[in-house]
């Protein structure tokens, strides 16, 4: 028997009866513990304390409802029947309580929380997807610039968001997101951080020759180099850079995902590219004298430019592929 | 009150804009800043673009409305939307409950007004 079954007007129930109320809540509450309604062995904490609340409610309940009765176990039961099976009012109270408590796009699965925020500060550790990136970086229908990353912590920036912001798309300019862009669009989407890497690729060809055994690697908010490697292995990082997001968003291509995926993949590595050679640049930059760190924001804001362009171009022709097929029968409002 | 000080939670909020644009769209097709400004004329339902649009978008996934373009006389082509066949049973099913929660909460309402 639990201490909430004596009361200060030293009313109890009969022993047998609060036998069956405890037997109601244990099951209720194993009932809650599989569909995630009781904090339990490191289910999320603040949902899980909503739950007990609820149920400590509902014992209340029980309790206020049987005051007054003889406590017979007929009038435990015709109680309880009032309130539905446990197990039934466990799948409706754990749906009722995350209502209040999940957050539909940090919400994490499982026993421990992969996705959220700390301080404020978003963070997602789960595995990352190409929709996810997709979505993330392209999504004109939230208006938030910033938007927390795919995966890591902090937040990227939603293109889609800045296009509607600065009025070269609207928000409902395509149904689904490039769904509507011919195939043959998406596909050519690819060819363009392909042509980036061979630009790239040529870069650093010439700029070996150039380069001294010890290159700087890192440069301080300052602009002044504090950190150096090895020619070959700075070449070999920075071409990694380069070279394994558009090997990444070739994958997404030759799997067939949703053009959404694809273009993004392909935006999301040409902005990659660019930055690989402004990071190139700079390093040359930093070998010839000299100071500060312009090349490499340079390309990073082209970097970021180019994907924006390229996703807007590709929007607009997915909304002129909406518009060709609907207004093909050349209606207008009124005469439909 | 609602968590937060809020005068009207936003999930009831959400859920009674969707029944308004529901509202909206079964008496004309209409595009979306049309939308936007005609809730606009009822200060308890007016709603920002940034709101309405992912809101459409939620009821044309639903099945509940459909878009199509079509040519402006003024400007480039416009969305417009319109209930589908499924989103106008889904409205009359919800203006009856919106009905008859309005009446139990106007009586609930009045009840307690008169004990205050």
């Amino acid at each position: 028997m639990t201490d909430g079954e004596s009361r200060p007007d030293g009313w109890d129930l009969p022993p047998d009866a609060t036998a069956m109320v405890d037997d109601y809540f244990e099951r209720l509450r194993a009932a809650g513990l599989a569909g995630s309604l009781t904090a339990g062995a490191g289910v999320d904490r603040r949902r899980g304390d909503d739950g007990e609340n609820v149920v400590a409610d509902l014992r209340a309940h029980v309790r206020d409802r049987l005051h007054g009765t003889a406590g017979t176990p007929e009038d435990v039961t015709r109680v309880l029947s009032e309130l539905g099976p446990p197990e039934a009012l466990a799948a409706e109270l754990a749906s009722t309580v995350s209502e209040g408590t999940d957050d539909g796009q940090l919400a994490g699965g499982g026993s421990t929380r992969s996705s959220g925020s700390v301080l404020g500060i978003p963070y997602d550790l789960r595995a990352p997807t190409s929709a996810r990136f997709a979505s993330r970086w392209w999504n004109p229908l939230d208006r938030r610039i910033l938007v927390p990353k795919a995966w890591g912590v902090g937040w990227v920036v939603n293109l889609g968001a800045l296009a509607v912001l600065t009025g070269v798309v609207r928000p409902d300019d395509e149904d689904v997101p490039f769904a509507t862009v011919p195939p043959k669009t998406v596909a050519a989407t690819l060819m363009i951080p392909v042509v980036g890497l061979a630009v790239f690729a040529v870069f650093a060809a010439i700029s070996w020759a150039y380069l001294p055994a010890i290159v700087p690697t890192h440069w301080g908010i300052s602009g002044r180099v504090d950190g150096h490697g090895t020619r070959g292995s700075t070449l070999l990082y920075i071409s990694l850079l380069a070279a394994a997001p558009v090997a990444l968003a070739t994958w997404v291509h030759a799997r067939r995902q949703p053009p959404l995926n694809r273009v993004a993949a392909s935006a999301l590595s040409l902005a990659m590219v660019v930055q690989s050679i402004a990071v190139l640049a700079q390093t040359l930059f930093a070998v010839a004298g000299g100071t500060g760190v312009w090349p490499l924001w340079t390309g990073l804001a082209c970097g970021l430019v180019l994907a924006f362009v390229l996703l807007v171009r590709v929007s607009h022709i997915g909304r002129t592929a909406e518009q060709r097929r609907d207004l093909s029968t050349g209606s207008t409002k009124g005469c439909v | 009150m609602a968590a937060g000080g809020e005068a009207i939670p936003s999930q009831f909020r959400k859920g009674v804009v969707e029944l308004a644009i529901l509202a909206l769209l079964h008496s004309d097709e209409a595009y979306g800043a049309e939308i936007v400004d005609r809730l606009g004329r009822y200060p308890g339902l007016a709603i920002s673009a940034g709101t309405a649009y992912p809101l459409l978008s939620r009821l044309k996934k639903a099945g509940l409305i459909t878009s199509v373009w079509r040519e402006s006389p003024v400007g480039p082509p416009r969305k417009y939307y319109r209930l589908s066949a499924e989103g106008e049973g889904a409205f009359g099913g919800m203006a009856k409950a919106w009905t008859d929660m309005k009446d139990a909460m106007d009586s609930l309402l009045g009840r307690e007004a008169t004990h205050d």
